[in-house]
C-alpha cells in the first residue's frame, strides 16, 4: 500500500465502514451487525487510551522542552513535571485506591479545580455588563429578555408587582421555548447532514494530506 | 424476520432521503448547474476578516473546541463540526503565515487538531509554521480553562474561535478572548451556553450553521451543493411540522403514527 492511500484515503475507509455499522445498528435489528457494532464501540475505547498517550506525550515534551530551555516561567513547567510523575509514581506504586493517591487527588486537585470553577461567578457578571450595554435594538431586547427572567427568579420581583412573574413565565413558556425548538431542529438536521457528509467524504476535518485552502 | 428496530423505520426513510437530496445537489453543483440561492452566514463570513486581522497585528490566532469535546454520545455532533471548521481555518492561517494556537481536553481531538495545522502547514509549503507545543492537550476542564487563560494572557491571539460542544466554560473562555482583544467567533449545539457566546462574542453562528461551516467555507461547489441539499432537508421537517399540526388540530394522527413506524 502506498503512503497516500495510508494516509489520505485509509482514515476515511475506516471512517466511512464504521460509521455506517453505528448508522445501521442504531435502525436494522440483524444481530451481525449489532455484535459488530458493539465490538467497534470497544475498540473506540482502546484507541481513546492510545490518543489519551499521545496528549500525555505532548505536555511532557513541551514542558521538558520549556524547562531545559530556561525559557519564560520555566520554572512553572519544571513545577508540571514534578506533579505530574508524583501522581504517576504514587498511583504506580501505592494504587489509585490508596490514601496517599486519594489525598494527592482530594486536597491538591480538587480545591485548584473549584477554585477555577469559582471564577465562572465573576465572568459571568463581566460578561452580563459587557453584553447588557444598550448601544443597539438587539442589545435592548437582550437586556429586556435578561430583565424579565432575573427579576421574576429573584424573590423581590413578584413582591414589587405580581406581573414581573407572569410576564417572565409567558416569556419562558412561549417564545423561549419556540426559538429553542426551531434551533433544535435546525441542530438535528445540521447533524444528520454533517454526519452524511462526512461518512460521504465531502466534508473536511483535518485528514487529507495535501489539503488547499478553499479546496473540497 | 423484523428487519427494523420497532419506530426507526421512518426516520431511517428520512435520512436516506436527506442524503438523496444532499447527494442530488452535490451532483448538480458539480455539473456546474444552477442550484439555486445561497443564503450568506455572517458569522462564517467573518472567518477570513478574524484571520487577516491576525495577519496584519502579526499575532495568533486560538482554537477551541469546548470542555465536552469528545467522540461519546452528544458530543460528537458539534466535535466534528468544529474539527471541519478548524481545518478550514487553519489552512486559512497556515496559507497567511498566521501561527495558530489551540486548547484541547480531549486527546482524540487533540489528535485530529494537531493533524489538521501540521497538514494545513504542509499543505502551503511551510511546515516551520506548525508548533506542537502550540496544540495544547490539558487533561481535565479545569486544566484546560487554566491552560486558556495562560495562553489568551501571554499569547494574546487576535482571533479565537470558540466551536463546539462547549459547557460551563462557554463564558470563561469567552471572557478571556474578550480581556485579550481578540475578535471571537463563537458557535455551540447548548443553548444555555449559546447565549453565553452571544454575550462575549463578536459573531455568533446558531444552530445548525455550526454544522454547515465545511460546506459553506470551503467555497467550492460541491460545499454549496451539500448546503442546498441541508435547506430542503430543514424544509421537508418544516413541512412535517406544518402539516401535522394542521392535521392534528382537524383530530387527524397521520403524520405523528407515521412518524412512529
Amino acid at each position: 500500500m502506498s503512503t497516500r492511500f495510508i494516509r489520505r484515503d485509509l482514515p476515511y475507509v475506516i471512517l466511512a465502514v464504521f460509521g455506517i455499522l453505528a448508522l445501521l445498528s442504531y435502525y436494522i435489528a440483524i444481530p451481525a451487525i449489532e455484535t459488530m457494532a458493539g465490538t467497534s464501540r470497544t475498540w473506540v475505547v482502546v484507541v481513546g487510551a492510545f490518543a489519551v498517550l499521545l496528549g500525555a506525550f505532548n505536555v511532557v515534551r513541551t514542558h521538558i522542552v520549556r524547562a531545559y530551555q530556561k525559557k519564560k516561567d520555566y520554572w512553572l513547567s519544571a513545577w508540571l513535571l514534578f506533579i505530574y510523575f508524583s501522581m504517576i509514581v504514587v498511583g504506580l506504586s501505592a494504587g489509585t485506591g490508596s490514601g496517599q493517591y486519594k489525598w494527592m487527588y482530594g486536597a491538591m486537585y480538587t480545591p485548584l479545580a473549584q477554585g477555577v470553577v469559582g471564577t465562572l461567578g465573576l465572568f459571568l457578571v463581566s460578561a452580563a455588563y459587557r453584553a447588557f450595554k444598550i448601544r443597539t435594538i438587539e442589545s435592548l431586547v437582550f437586556f429586556l429578555g435578561f430583565f424579565l427572567i432575573a427579576v421574576r427568579q429573584a424573590s423581590i420581583g413578584p413582591l414589587l408587582w405580581p406581573g414581573f412573574e407572569t410576564i417572565g413565565n409567558w416569556v419562558t413558556l412561549w417564545p423561549s421555548t419556540g426559538t429553542m425548538r426551531a434551533v433544535t431542529i435546525g441542530l438535528a438536521i445540521g447533524t444528520v447532514a454533517l454526519a452524511l457528509r462526512t461518512l460521504a467524504r465531502y466534508e473536511r476535518i483535518g485528514l487529507e494530506e495535501g489539503a488547499m485552502v478553499g479546496g473540497g | 424476520m423484523i428487519l427494523f428496530f420497532q419506530g426507526r423505520i421512518t426516520e431511517f426513510l428520512l435520512i436516506l432521503l436527506f442524503f438523496a437530496f444532499q447527494v442530488f445537489f452535490i451532483l448538480q453543483a458539480t455539473k456546474k448547474k444552477e442550484i439555486g440561492y445561497i443564503r450568506h452566514i455572517s458569522g462564517l463570513d467573518a472567518i477570513g476578516e478574524i484571520v487577516g486581522r491576525a495577519t496584519e497585528m502579526g499575532k495568533p490566532i486560538h482554537l477551541s473546541p469546548g470542555v465536552y469535546a469528545g467522540f461519546g454520545p452528544g458530543y460528537a455532533g458539534p466535535t466534528v463540526a468544529a474539527l471541519s471548521m478548524f481545518s478550514h481555518v487553519s489552512s486559512l492561517a497556515a496559507s497567511k503565515k498566521v501561527p495558530v494556537l489551540a486548547s484541547v481536553n480531549d486527546a482524540a481531538s487533540y489528535a485530529a487538531i494537531d493533524e489538521a495545522v501540521r497538514v494545513a502547514c504542509e499543505s502551503v509549503h511551510s511546515p516551520e509554521c506548525y508548533k506542537s507545543e502550540n496544540i495544547q492537550y490539558y487533561a481535565y476542564g479545569e486544566a484546560l480553562l487554566t491552560g486558556v487563560f495562560g495562553t489568551m494572557t501571554r499569547m494574546k491571539p487576535a482571533g479565537n474561535f470558540l466551536i463546539g460542544p462547549f459547557g460551563w466554560d462557554a463564558v470563561v473562555q469567552g471572557e478571556l478572548g474578550a480581556y485579550a482583544n481578540a475578535m471571537q467567533l463563537g458557535g455551540t449545539d447548548a443553548f444555555a451556553n449559546l447565549s453565553m457566546l452571544a454575550a462575549t462574542c463578536d459573531f455568533l453562528l446558531i444552530g445548525e450553521e455550526m454544522f454547515a461551516a465545511g460546506a459553506y467555507v470551503s467555497k467550492d461547489p460541491k460545499g454549496a451543493g451539500a448546503l442546498r441539499g441541508q435547506d430542503l432537508s430543514k424544509v421537508v421537517a418544516l413541512l412535517f411540522i406544518i402539516v401535522g399540526a394542521v392535521l392534528w388540530l382537524a383530530g387527524n394522527k397521520l403524520v405523528f403514527n407515521i412518524l412512529g413506524v
